[in-house]
């Protein structure tokens, strides 16, 4: 079965979205981070689309809350396999290392979980950590980025990349726009006119190696 | 235009997301790294770098050095390398702006530890505005810098209470801080404006510390700062509302809803009320009629000025809407109720509006809308806005042309969709790789599926196409997708879910599906047709072998006569050695002789219109070298090519015909013998009573009746020449009898020179061209003579001025195919005779016709015309032939065909010489003879030769006397008569009942009852009538005198 959405709300803004939209957020305030991830969460779930969340920095007793004064039990959710959260850390640098292939897996899988519950959609956002500079394989970070834009092609997951500011050079940051067809600026999802196509980009990286 | 716009756009949103991200960076080192890569992405930039100064960076033509700087605060310099310069220098102002904004930032950064040092020690000169304030509200002490600042003197600010110089505005949020540090917080934060002497405002960031009741507060000028962050903010929110028109525009699903966004979203940016579209009149370019595309903030306020507007259009020129149309440019309007040229001016003073913003939307060169928008306060030109507005309306230009074409591309898909459900040919479009991405009922059912589901499941249409055709259709594909020339219309071969084949007629042409390009293969099921083509080729094809294989000649012409096909059989009838060059010929009538053209024009015209076809006709045809053949022509319509035509079946019957008339006349000369002969039979017997008793009266004269003797001897010439032509008659009848010896005939011939040239004269020439060894022949010597003589005669008669003859003695074998064309001749050796003239020649009709009897080109009484008759009697009686070769005005020659004789010596043994006295002496004859007058005159002249004589009228009358006398010695008998014997049976009966007795006939022709072959039987002794009284005297005395061991009895006669 097909998802039938042809829209879908991201939560942290009124526009509406096609299923398997990649948005890459820059903040500098966690307070500004916070609040997106949970909108992100609570409209995901209102629509009953299959919700994930990779992030080491969620307060599951807040978010909980946040979602409870909305009407929706994240403990019914997370039993019915709406909603699972998941540590930055353990699901990007699993054993130590970062893994683009594994996690484009993990997303087709992700998907096609979702399709086969009957889910409408499927959402994600997570939390890029700093320590994948450091981490081995963590060089493929835009190779990853750019990927995950063509897989959402053919796996519509809508994809939140929340990145921080003050934990990233000011290259990196210039280089995560261009693997982002659109950005969340001021609360408001614009399209990104630093974006390269991740065919161009995939090319261009590997004219440089 | 509209690329630079977008390009334009681009970069500038490039250029805000730059500042926006730098916001967020804390840290100065990441913030000038963003700020540099971001830039590096501009048009004509190579690379750009912070550098810690500026002075060593020296501007030029590759280089751009922007010093980063604000206030007193520098940060360096952004170093710009420039690859081309042309291309960079219309966004200068823009980085400016954007590197001031970043020089702020660092400030503002910067600015904590800044400010703490200036208010500890230097509080007289800092640069900021230093200040000490009680509780009581007013100023305690300031330092210099605000009288620079605001112009007010020292004194004149400490006279007031500080609040009296706050913008009336910010007096309440600055009162509000204060509070908070009488509420014990300690360091307040806060910005307000402050009126400077000149009745402007300047805008203050203050920070302020409460210790007890007195505040310690810095001020810092940041007009600047603020007006540079209001424009920096305006510009971006400016961007963003461009590009998210842009964006939310071209995801709009209709050109409405377009539209409408941008309606919604510069409505929201402005806060503006109404906002209505403009379109383009279906009827001219020149007229905008109401879209009916609204944004109100309040629809129940503006209710009559939307039914006013939606009922009105305006022409090029008029109102708001018009001007813009006109003149293609924005318009602003600052109040439309003052305005001359705003007919709803009146509405919109009753509505409440008074601003009014039109721009263009501009698409292929044509104003295809166009957007006003309301707002309740008189506004005034604002660069920025126009600015942005000439943007948007730069960038829905596209848009618009996208959506008019999505629109137009939907309507006409839908449109084919609805055609293509509903035809019923089948209608298939496929993608590159023939993937089928529509395909309507028809062709579905075609491929025998049950409906296009069924074959748009299909990977590639490919599958169901017969194997050997698939490699050409992927060909063809690939042409057209490569740009190479590729057949637009073929027939394939496919096959049906069924498994049979059908065969399908394919019309292709590229068409874009659902914005992809594609091939739409329009297709007509042809199978039956195809089988039925099929059917004809195969039926025409075995037609076409039959035919050409026939021995018949067989030629197929259209209505007008034009030969499609002809068969080798007919090419060589009329000598083609190629059918195809007889197909090149206009019309099958130039294979007819001019006398049939006419009857065969006739046959082609009613064979065309239906009639029936009738029998066979013989019609003369015409050979390519002119010469003519006779044919059997038989004719039908047939279907040729699809055509209708005309099949002619010829056979040559040119052979057949020659031999027919060969036979015919060949019948006309036996008839004509078989009565001449009956003729001359009765006639030689009055011929023989006459000669016989004129002979007898001769005898009756005296030495006195000399006058009555001539008048006998006249009458015995006349009858004499009248036993002459009967001669004659029964030679041209073949009922002469012959003696044939084997002679030479050059021998003969040159024993007759002397003699034919005297008969020829002098006149004529005579030259012999006698074969050296000449075969001997079988002939009658004298009979060959007397044809010689003939010959040369009718030669000498050709040549009334004399000539040349010529006489020719040849040996001839004739072979089959020679003999394929005569008659009556058989193959074997023959000696030749030819005789040639050289006179007038003969015509064909006379050359047809020279050898009839009685036939004559003489003058009456200058010849008998038995002459010709007589010599082709006699060849054919010797088992020969005659031919005669003839041209008008070059001569003739005949030519006699006689058989060769291998019998070295003479095959008829020589007559006996009479005895010297022919006499009778007394012997007794037995005469038979039916004919009274014959038998009397006979009795008589027997009498009178001293013989005895009996007679009887028939055979039984003999037997009869010959039962009572015993004693007869010969008998004389005619060979025909009646009372059923006939004169050989009655001598063999004699012979039977009374032993041999000599036997000798008489006859007036001879048939083969004693002649066989026109030969005489061996041993008979035939008394020619009509005969002299010595010739029977001569003829008697030899039957008398022969040795009675000589088989006289003609045994093998046959009745």
């Amino acid at each position: 079965m097909n998802h039938s959405h042809t829209t879908v709300s991201l939560g942290f803004t009124d526009e509406q979205f096609p299923p398997g939209t990649h948005i890459c957020q820059i903040y500098s305030d966690d307070a500004e981070r916070e609040e997106s991830l949970a909108k992100f969460i609570l409209s995901g779930l209102q629509a009953k689309e299959c919700t994930a969340c990779f992030s080491d920095n969620i307060r599951i007793e807040e978010l909980t809350a946040y979602l409870a004064e909305n009407g929706i039990s994240y403990e019914a959710c997370e039993n019915d396999g709406l909603i699972s959260v998941v540590g930055t850390r353990d699901i990007y640098f699993e054993d130590g290392k970062f893994d683009p292939s594994r996690m484009l897996d993990l997303l087709t899988v992700f998907h096609e979980n979702s399709v086969a519950k009957g889910a409408p959609a499927a959402r994600v956002i997570g939390e890029m950590d700093a320590v994948i500079n450091d981490t081995p394989g963590g060089e493929r970070l835009l190779e990853y980025e750019s990927r995950v834009t063509m897989l959402l092609a053919e796996h519509p997951v809508t994809a939140v990349c929340q990145y921080d500011a003050k934990a990233f050079d000011g290259k990196t940051i210039m280089d995560i726009l261009k693997v982002h067809p659109l950005m969340v600026v001021r609360g408001a999802v614009v399209r990104n006119p630093f974006f390269i196509s991740p065919e161009e980009f995939l090319s261009e990286m590997n004219e440089g190696t | 235009m509209s690329t630079r716009a977008s390009l334009r756009g681009d970069l500038l949103a490039r250029l805000l997301l730059i500042q926006h991200i730098t916001t967020l960076l804390p840290e100065q080192e990441p913030l000038l790294e963003v700020a540099c890569r971001g830039l590096e992405e501009f048009p004509g930039v190579s690379s750009v770098k912070h550098s810690p100064e500026v002075d060593p960076v020296r501007q030029d033509g590759s280089r751009l050095v922007f010093p980063i700087r604000h206030g007193l605060s520098a940060f360096g310099a952004l170093v710009v390398e420039m690859s081309n310069h042309e291309a960079i220098r219309p966004y200068i102002p823009y980085l400016q702006n954007t590197i001031s904004v970043i020089a702020v930032i660092l400030e503002n950064q910067a600015r904590g530890s800044q400010m703490t040092l200036e208010r500890n020690q230097f509080f007289q000169h800092s640069r900021d505005m230093l200040c000490i304030a009680g509780g009581d509200g007013y100023f305690k002490s300031l330092n210099p810098r605000w009288q620079e600042t605001l112009g007010w003197t020292i004194e004149e600010l400490l006279s007031k209470p500080f609040v009296d110089f706050v913008h009336p505005h910010d007096i309440e949020a600055t009162v509000a801080e204060l509070n908070q540090h009488r509420a014990g917080e300690q360091v307040v934060s806060f910005q307000n404006r402050y009126r400077c002497r000149d009745g402007s405002f300047r805008w203050l960031e203050w920070n302020s510390n409460a210790v007890g009741d007195i505040f310690f507060a810095t001020a810092r000028d940041i007009t600047e700062h603020h007006r540079a962050q209001d424009v920096l903010r305006r510009e971006t929110e400016v961007a963003w509302l461009v590009q998210r028109i842009t964006m939310l525009s071209n995801e709009a699903s209709s050109m409405k809803e377009a539209y409408q966004i941008c309606l919604d979203q510069v409505c929201e940016y402005t806060g503006w009320p109404v906002a209505h579209v403009y379109v383009r009149s279906p009827e001219t370019e020149a007229r905008l009629v109401s879209g009916k595309i609204w944004h109100l903030d309040q629809p129940h306020r503006f209710g009559s000025f939307v039914e006013i507007t939606e009922t009105t259009d305006f022409d090029a020129g008029k109102g708001l809407p018009g001007r813009v149309l006109k003149s293609r440019q924005r318009a602003w309007i600052a109040d439309v109720t003052r305005d001359p040229n705003f007919p709803r001016a009146k509405l919109a003073k009753d509505i409440g509006v008074k601003g009014a913003f039109a721009f263009p939307v501009i698409s292929k060169q044509v104003v295809v809308a166009v957007f006003e928008f309301f707002s309740e306060a008189a506004i005034s030109a604002d660069d920025l806005m126009l600015t942005t507005l000439a943007d948007i309306c730069a960038s829905l230009g596209p848009v618009i042309e996208r959506k008019q074409a999505e629109e137009a591309l939907k309507a006409s898909e839908k449109r084919f969709r609805d055609l293509a459900e509903g035809s019923l040919q089948g209608i298939v479009v496929l993608d590159n790789n023939g993937k089928p991405l529509f395909a309507n009922p028809a062709v579905a059912s075609m491929f025998g599926m049950n409906g296009p589901e069924e074959l748009l499941a299909l990977k590639s249409l490919d599958t169901v196409l017969a194997p050997h055709e698939r490699a050409r259709v992927k060909g063809y594909r690939k042409a057209r997708l490569t740009g190479e020339p590729a057949p637009i219309e073929y027939v394939i071969e496919g096959v049906s879910k069924d498994g049979s084949a059908i065969w399908l007629h394919n019309v292709v042409r590229g068409v874009e599906w659902e914005g992809v390009p594609a091939a739409q293969s329009t297709l007509i099921d042809i199978t039956k047709r195809k089988q039925a083509e099929e059917a004809l080729r195969a039926s025409e094809a075995k037609y076409r072998e039959l035919t050409e294989g026939s021995l018949q000649a067989i030629v197929i012409a259209d209505a007008k006569g034009k030969p499609l096909f002809v068969n080798q059989a007919a090419a060589a009838v009329f000598g083609y050695r190629d059918p195809k060059d007889l197909c090149r010929i206009k019309s099958n009538a130039d294979l007819i002789a001019p006398q049939s053209r006419d009857q065969l024009i006739a046959l082609r015209t009613s064979l065309i219109s239906g009639e029936p076809a009738g029998g066979a006709r013989t019609v003369e045809g015409l050979r390519k070298d002119g010469t003519r053949v006779w044919l059997e022509h038989s004719a039908r319509t047939v279907e040729w090519e699809g055509q209708p035509a005309i099949q002619s079946v010829l056979v040559d019957i040119t052979e057949r015909k020659l031999a027919e008339d060969q036979l015919r006349q060949a019948q006309k000369m036996e008839s004509v013998g078989q009565l001449t002969g009956g003729i001359a039979h009765d006639f030689n017997n009055l011929l023989a009573v006459v000669l016989g008793n004129l002979e007898l009266a001769a005898g009756q004269l005296g030495a006195e009746d000399e006058k009555a003797r001539g008048f006998v001897a006249a009458a015995v010439h006349g009858a004499e020449r009248g036993a002459e032509l009967t001669h004659r008659l029964l030679a041209y009848s073949r009922m002469q009898v012959l003696r044939p010896k084997a002679i030479n005939l050059n021998s003969r011939i040159e024993d007759m020179i002397d003699l034919l040239r005297r008969t020829l004269g002098e006149n004529v020439e005579i030259e012999t061209m006698l074969a050296g060894d000449l075969w001997r022949s079988v002939v009658d010597p004298g009979e060959l003579e007397n044809a010689v003589l003939n010959l040369a005669i009718n030669a000498r008669d050709a040549m009334p001025q004399g000539g040349k003859l010529t006489i020719e003695t040849t040996n001839m074998p004739l072979d089959d195919d020679y003999l394929a064309t005569q008659t009556d001749v058989s193959p074997g050796d023959y000696v030749t005779v030819a005789v040639s003239d050289s006179g007038t020649g003969m015509t064909p009709d006379v050359m047809t016709r020279a050898l009839e009897p009685f036939f004559t080109t003489k003058t009456v009484g200058a010849g008998s015309g038995l002459g010709l008759s007589m010599v082709y009697g006699f060849a054919k009686q010797s088992n020969g032939q005659l031919t005669i070769y003839s041209e008008i005005g070059e001569g003739t020659t005949v030519k006699l065909y006689l058989p060769r004789s291998f019998d070295e010596s003479d095959t008829q043994a020589a007559e006996p010489e009479p005895a010297k006295s022919a006499d009778g002496q007394g012997e007794t004859i037995l005469v038979i003879e039916d004919d009274t007058d014959v038998r009397n005159l006979v009795v008589s002249q027997l009498i009178g030769l001293g013989y005895s004589v009996l007679d009887a009228k028939d055979g039984p009358a003999a037997m009869a006397l010959l039962d009572s006398e015993l004693d007869i010695n010969l008998v004389l008998t005619d060979v025909m008569l009646p009372g059923g014997l006939s004169g050989p049976q009655a001598a063999a009966e004699i012979r039977d009942r009374h032993g041999a007795i000599p036997t000798m006939y008489m006859s007036g022709y001879t048939e083969n009852t004693v002649v066989h072959q026109g030969k005489l039987d061996r041993g008979i002794i035939l008394l020619q009538k009509p005969f002299t009284k010595s010739d029977l005297a001569r003829k008697v005395r030899q039957a008398l005198d022969l040795p009675t061991i000589m088989d006289t009895s003609p045994a093998h006669v046959k009745t």
